[in-house]
């Protein structure tokens, strides 16, 4: 049985997970690689391995920076550490049309950056 | 685009001021805002290495120290004067900055258009 | 020329001493709420003589200090309203809160 303790939540292998309003995680350790494609559908997107690539870039640049990545600093990020053709913002558009530091960082089990209100 | 002069003077974990100021930075950089960085007094503390925030019970807020070039976030200085005082050598420190005499931040805070302490 | 604002107590904060540390020739200070109590170390006094003091007029007021003000002959204390406090931080070209 899954609890609802939480007041915005999905259930994951039967537990709770806890999310914000928006679908965030609450807790970054929560995150598993099997609940990128579920919290990736509540964003429309399939996940392809270029998305991959993205999404475990951003989890790193987490994990290392302690702050998730705003869409600048990801496509500078991303440049520096696979070149140009991937560190732009069509690119990284054409995988995540809404916003890609939003996306992925959702995606990836991370906070939203501080610059999408 | 502003200039905007960052100081920080508090020590690390005894107050949120600097992890306030933190955020404040990252987010004017952000918005293509030209931010620079000054650490003072004790607030200096937060350039040495190894720090674990959260077992003084903070938030990591000095790891991003590492990507502040990421962020076009060039000009950090550290007062020479606070290293000293404290015995601090430029090797000691965790990331690059530019050891400033009291001179050269006074000069940083005459050319900012804004100034905020944290 | 920035007006440097100070708020707080330098017997519990160093905002004075750091502001102090990095002031120019020309610049001015404020002291509010506690900074006011610098105003009767001789030691404080001397270290702020060469830049222009302004005081709020309602913090000197509130804690007593007129007739320790009246008593201060070697340094000019500006004792003013927060409408002139307005005016200046105008007059300055910023102003730096420590």
């Amino acid at each position: 049985m899954v609890s609802s303790a939480f007041e915005f939540m999905f259930e994951f292998n039967g537990h709770a997970i806890e999310t914000d309003k928006q679908g965030y995680l609450k807790n970054v350790e929560d995150w598993q690689q099997e609940m990128a494609p579920i919290l990736a559908a509540t964003e429309n997107i399939e996940l392809t391995d270029s998305h991959w690539e993205v999404i475990h870039f951003v989890r790193n640049f987490y994990l290392e920076y302690k702050t998730s990545p705003a869409i600048r600093v990801l496509v500078k990020a991303i440049g520096q550490s696979m070149g140009p053709d991937k560190g732009n913002s069509k690119y990284l558009y054409t995988l995540f049309p809404v916003g890609p530091a939003k996306q992925a960082t959702k995606i990836a089990g991370l906070p939203k950056p501080a610059k999408c209100l | 685009m502003k200039k905007i002069s960052i100081v920080f003077r508090h020590s690390p974990y005894g107050t949120t001021k600097t992890r306030e100021g933190i955020d404040f930075a990252l987010l004017s950089a952000s918005f293509e805002q030209q931010v620079s960085l000054i650490f003072c007094d004790e607030a200096v503390l937060h350039l040495l290495p190894n720090q674990q925030a959260e077992l003084a019970g903070s938030k990591d807020y000095v790891s991003v120290f590492k990507a502040f070039e990421l962020y076009e976030i060039e000009t950090i200085l550290a007062c020479k004067q606070s290293l000293d005082t404290l015995g601090i050598k430029q090797q000691e420190l965790a990331i690059d900055v530019q050891i400033a005499e009291a001179e050269a931040i006074s000069e940083s805070l005459v050319h900012a258009d804004e100034v905020l302490v944290f | 020329m920035i007006l440097h604002h100070i708020q707080t107590s330098a017997s519990h904060d160093n905002a004075l001493r750091m502001c102090l540390r990095y002031i120019t020739a020309g610049d001015s200070l404020i002291l509010t709420a506690d900074a006011v109590n610098a105003l009767l170390y001789p030691d404080w006094l001397n270290l702020i003589a060469p830049f222009a003091v302004y005081v709020l007029k309602d913090e000197i007021r509130a804690r007593g200090l007129e007739p320790k003000l009246a008593s201060i002959s070697n340094i000019q204390i500006n004792v003013i309203d927060d409408t002139e406090f307005v005016n200046q931080s105008l007059r300055h070209t910023k102003v730096i809160t420590w």
